[in-house]
């Protein structure tokens, strides 16, 4: 390798497409018959330059396309209807049916702490939106990703050598980011072969020595011939519940054992630990391990839905705030019952969240979301760039995980007024950053307030940032580097990002153009060379609302410094210029206007369309699949007025998220 | 002890005391006469398809480096092809096809991505980002029922350098090519693996796909073990999830079937010789996990070993053939980002710089292309050497060379550069040129493909895209 870069081995890539092909976007020589396309007359709107591309999308339900029409199958899958008004009210009766295994009596009323929906016209205008009753959404059956593979075999075995990156890679999808759409992780016949190899690989090293195989049971440490069979049957006792993340019957432990004998009556070579090896491999390759089954309880008086309770609902918590298997706390709750009412797991996912386990999966979260884990290898001109390296590009993605991680987790004071610590519009508009020395250095003490003491040493400190030039997570230098792919800044990529990854508007190249960029010759400063956007009708239906997003921050080079001025230069005189930016723009849907990127955060802060764009990128990945139009309506209703009604603030969003229908219930099958 | 195992040493023993810099082929095979002897046709057996990333460079300051010239029947090739020389006979060299279901003045489809998804299914990417409608399989997938029964594997998949650029490593509509009625399948990457899995048990036979040696008896109890839990599972589930378990508990199954089939030994006289494993280190098969969307992250160590990886895949393929491991595989030359570099070519920005995102540059891109040319060259070499009974591998075997694109600055999908290769000159009328008329749809193409071998459709891939069998030019 020319360049490694510490990045999730076997977790989803940090950089997403944003339009398209994202070649088309570099520094292209200008062909004139740029965006000629037919057929986009509608300057205003927003459909006028969308394709089929189903998007998460904000606010009202049925605003997505169904992909391009025609023939062909549906992308979502059948899906279970989720018209079941069943049961008259949300907060009747959910009393738990034969409940789970230790069935502690019934379970409370439906309606969480403060995640109560109000059906109707709630947030953003939806028309005629019954949620009355429970609407779960779909609930397809969900595998183990790769990341969350490794993460459960190193629990359960304590192996930790991430075997997942071992197995084929996830699929990709255009809508959820996170790699974790049940809907499209088919099982390749690589795929299973590979869970074989992958899965004897693991049970072989767990049991390569006595003191291997005394860490799955104290028996295994003094065996006899006559306590060998008890001792396989331990070990089965011990692991096969935690494999299964349920509790197992004794005739699957028999199986166990079986398959234990059977595997030593091979040939007297065979070894207990080749029979316990054995027990192993099947265990890691069965449904129950491999797959988070879910049966459900009965819910009275609705047939159309089940309640997720017990070790299930410990497995949806678990892998929702840790991404790996329950521990044995969490069973523990579990099996007392605490789980079963939406109170337990409000209780009990506040706990979760608090927990440090919690803040990989929040780092995971935002490494997916933004464009973060190429930092440390991006390549840039040395010439133009001397300062950039690749350890700078490592520590700005330090930075921007270390806010993110101090105003969601730690910030109790409010930074950002008006809105409050912790909230995403806070995050959007944050006085402040992190740095160390080298980082101090790299920006310069005018990035900073006036004031501010010298940053030393490696650790990250928390300083204020000069707030007439930087304001949010947005103009922080990794975020500036990672929206950029040369030595050029292009406000069309940073526009592009806002409006797809922050506001959900999934924007793409409309059919039939080719589109290219400009040259980077053929004008002083990136406003100039992306005029031409605003002279066609065809590339303003989009670009109107792309450019204002992205001009904003052309103060912010390649490499994430700041810069009054563009440096360009004639190519036929080869004489060079400073020209001063205009960095004015605009947020689609938010009145006023912004004279800088600084200003620009503050209008989208503003935005409905970025806060329920930021929960439905939260659904997604919580929930293991794509949101679908119809049948998550309720769901997006209910997380927007929880958010909105906790001021946006990130963490009670994951806690409301606990509390939706999509999180409690699942449809009955 | 089988002779399969004998073989394997055999072979190794005699590679190594002669030269590691030869390609394995050169050293065992002597290529045999362009055409069986025997009279009478040799049914098509097998299909192969190759991918390479970027079209054809058919324009540009320097003119045209692709379109052959001459007649149908007597044509000279032009520099791009000319490595394919010596095959000049097996190749159906067929121009003038639209890649309709890619076309963007039509579909929202991507660049690329629509090229992609498209070449083998004929079906028509759902948008950006998405791939194809569920259900719409590929021809090798439609055909690996027909061609693969008996056999170990329904199909192979095999990729070098592959998902490159802002795929990250993962399966994606930009470096996806075969399908099942599921959606994408992922291709196997790391040339080790494939060899170990392939050819590399050694309980005497190939692998099961297990990297462990181990009793093997054990591998079949515990697929036992494990198939019985996924029949009882399926019952309690309802009809989606019953579906998906269903899916894994046949693969499960297609695993178990091939591990018998495997520790069966090779019949006397068998053209099933493993190839010798070739000294990979430098290469990291997952060196797409690392990428960059833009391809500035380079991998300079992997990108030089391309062809020493790409020879060994090439070997590798051909004996998965000949060894009847399948009937259907697939080689992908890297995908269509192609954000590699090419350190034996001296060209040292990525494939896609030189398509268009550095603006086109002709020169690079015909040398890239002639290049893969002689890759293709040497598949077609390797086939022709293995020894069938009286005919050779590729005289049973049709290989369809594609590509997701026309021209690269343009992204066109019109007159796309397709090369079929193989059969015994009569099940596959070859030592043609071809065009047809402009702007018929390559789904016709599909479609004459899998009547070929017998599959009897009259339509394939999306509706909207007329796809009876290509008559004109007629492929036989």
């Amino acid at each position: 390798m020319a360049r490694m870069r510490p990045r999730r081995v076997d977790g989803r890539a940090g950089r997403r497409p944003v339009l398209g092909d994202a070649s088309w976007m570099r520094p292209r020589p200008l062909s004139r018959t740029h965006c000629v396309v037919a057929g986009l007359s509608s300057l205003l709107a927003l459909s006028a330059c969308t394709t089929g591309a189903v998007g998460v999308n904000n606010g009202s339900g049925s605003s997505t396309g169904s992909g391009s029409g025609g023939s062909g199958g549906s992308n979502a899958g059948s899906g279970g209807s989720s018209t079941g008004n069943g049961s008259g009210g949300k907060t009747g009766s959910a009393s738990g049916g034969s409940g789970p295994s230790s069935g502690s009596g019934g379970s409370g009323p439906t309606s969480g702490s403060g995640g109560s929906t109000d059906p109707g016209t709630g947030s953003g205008g939806t028309t005629a939106l019954d949620c009355s009753g429970v609407h779960p959404g779909r609930a397809p059956l969900r595998r183990l990703t790769t990341y969350e593979y490794s993460n459960t075999i190193r629990d359960l075995l304590g192996d930790t050598t991430t075997p997942g990156k071992d197995l084929p890679p996830q699929v990709d999808t255009a809508q959820n980011l996170f790699g974790n759409d049940a809907d499209e992780q088919s099982p390749s016949s690589l795929l299973i072969e590979k869970y074989q190899s992958v899965g004897e690989a693991v049970a072989q090293r767990a049991t390569a020595s006595t003191t291997a195989l005394a860490k799955l049971h104290t028996c295994a440490s003094s065996l006899t011939t006559s306590t060998e069979e008890a001792c396989a049957r331990s070990i089965a006792t011990a692991l096969a519940p935690k494999a299964y993340r349920r509790n197992v019957t004794t005739t699957e432990l028999d199986e166990f054992v079986k398959l234990y004998k059977d595997v030593r009556a091979l040939a007297s070579s065979v070894t207990f630990g080749m029979g316990v090896q054995g027990m192993i491999q099947a265990m890691l390759q069965a449904p129950e391990f491999l797959y988070r089954v879910e049966q459900g309880t009965a819910v009275g008086g609705n047939s159309a839905v089940k309640r997720i309770a017990g070790r299930e609902m410990a497995t949806r918590l678990s892998y929702f705030f840790w991404q790996t298997m329950p521990d044995a706390a969490l069973f523990q709750a579990a099996d007392a019952g605490m789980l079963d009412s939406s109170d337990g797991v409000m209780n009990q996912a506040k706990k979760m969240l608090d927990d440090p386990r919690s803040h990989a999966m929040m780092a995971f979260f935002f490494d997916n979301l933004l464009p973060l884990p190429d930092l440390s290898a991006q390549t840039r001109s040395t010439d133009l760039f001397p300062k950039f390296s690749a350890s700078i590009g490592a520590a700005m993605r330090s930075e921007v995980q270390r806010v993110l991680e101090y105003e969601i987790y730690e910030n109790t004071a409010q930074a950002a007024a008006p809105y409050a610590a912790g909230s995403w519009p806070a995050i959007l508009t944050l006085p402040y950053t992190f740095v160390n020395e080298a980082l101090f250095n790299y920006y310069g003490s005018s990035t900073f307030a006036s004031g501010t003491t010298k940053v030393t040493g490696t650790t990250l400190t928390k300083v204020n940032l000069n707030t007439s030039q930087r304001r949010g997570l947005l103009t922080l230098g990794g975020m500036m580097t990672g929206l950029t792919t040369t030595d050029l800044t292009n406000p069309v990529l940073r526009g592009s990002f806002i409006i797809n990854k922050l506001m959900c508007k999934n924007l793409s190249v409309p059919a039939g153009l080719n589109p290219t960029t400009p040259d980077p010759y053929s004008g002083k400063t990136a406003r100039e060379r992306y005029g031409f956007h605003s002279a066609s009708a065809t590339c303003s239906a989009c670009h109107k609302m792309i450019d204002p997003l992205g001009l904003p921050f052309e103060n912010y080079d390649a490499v994430g410094q700041y810069r009054a001025t563009e440096h360009w230069e004639d190519p036929n005189t080869k004489m060079a210029y400073d020209t001063e930016i205009d960095a004015s723009g605009a947020v689609p849907g938010v009145e006023g206007s912004a004279a800088n990127g600084a200003e620009l955060v503050s209008l989208l802060a503003k935005s409905s369309d970025v806060g329920a764009c930021f929960a439905s990128h939260w659904l997604n990945f919580g929930y293991g699949r794509s949101l679908v139009a119809d049948d998550d309506a309720c769901n997006k209703q209910a997380i927007n007025t929880a958010f909105a009604g906790a001021g946006y603030n990130v963490k009670q969003l994951l806690l409301a998220l606990t509390q939706t229908d999509g999180f409690l219930y699942r449809p009955a099958q | 002890m089988t002779r399969f195992k004998l073989d394997r040493r055999t072979v190794i023993k005699g590679a190594g005391t002669i030269s590691i810099a030869l390609p394995w082929l050169e050293i065992m095979g002597r290529g045999r006469p362009a055409r069986a002897q025997a009279t009478g046709s040799v049914p098509l057996k097998r299909l192969v398809t190759v991918y390479q990333p970027g079209g054809a460079v058919r324009q540009g300051a320097n003119g045209d480096k692709y379109t052959p010239s001459g007649s149908e029947t007597s044509f000279t090739l032009s520099p791009v092809l000319m490595p394919l020389q010596p095959y000049q006979s097996r190749l159906l060299i067929l121009d003038g096809l639209n890649l309709a279901c890619g076309d963007q003045s039509k579909y929202s489809v991507e660049q690329h991505q629509g090229g992609e998804v498209g070449w083998l299914t004929g079906a028509i990417q759902q948008g950006a980002g998405n791939y194809i409608a569920k259900n719409s399989p590929s021809i090798d997938q439609v055909l690996a029922s027909r061609l693969s029964t008996g056999k170990a594997y329904g199909s192979v998949q095999l990729a070098i350098r592959w998902a490159t650029g802002k795929s990250h490593g993962k399966l994606h509509p930009i470096n996806a090519m075969n399908f099942d009625n599921n959606g994408p399948i992922p291709p196997r990457l790391d040339p080790q693996d494939v060899f170990k899995t392939f050819f590399g048990s050694s309980s005497g036979a190939g692998g099961a796909g297990g990297t462990a040696d181990q009793t093997p008896g054990i591998r079949k109890s515990v697929l036992d073990f494990v198939d019985k839990k996924y029949a009882a599972l399926e019952s309690k589930l309802g009809a989606d999830d019953k579906a998906r378990l269903e899916l894994h508990l046949t693969q499960i199954r297609s695993l178990e079937t091939r591990m018998g089939q495997i520790m069966t030994p090779e019949p006397t006289g068998s053209a099933c010789k493993p190839p010798t494993k070739v000294d990979t280190t430098g290469y990291n098969p997952t060196s797409g996990l690392n990428s960059a969307d833009d391809g500035s992250l380079l991998d300079t160590s992997s990108d030089s070993k391309i062809p020493t990886v790409g020879q060994f895949m090439v070997d590798m393929m051909t004996m998965i053939l000949a060894c009847d491991r399948t009937g259907v595989a697939s080689l992908q030359w890297s995908d269509s980002e192609a954000k590699h570099t090419f350190p034996w070519l001296n060209l040292s920005q990525h494939h896609h710089y030189y398509m268009h995102d550095g603006g086109f540059r002709p020169t690079e891109c015909t040398q890239i292309s002639t290049w893969y040319s002689t890759m293709h060259a040497y598949l077609l070499k390797a086939m022709q050497a293995v020894d069938m009974g009286g005919h050779s591998l590729l005289d049973e075997t049709m290989i369809f060379f594609g590509t997701e694109i026309a021209d690269p600055p343009s992204h066109a999908k019109s007159n796309m550069p397709f090369i079929l290769a193989g059969g015994d000159g009569k099940t596959l009328k070859t030592g043609r040129w071809v065009k047809a008329a402009g702007g018929t749809p390559h789904n016709k193409l599909l479609t004459a493909i899998l009547n070929l071998f017998g599959d009897t459709r009259t339509s394939f891939g999306d509706s909207r895209i007329e796809s009876t069998a290509l008559k004109t030019p007629s492929l036989t």
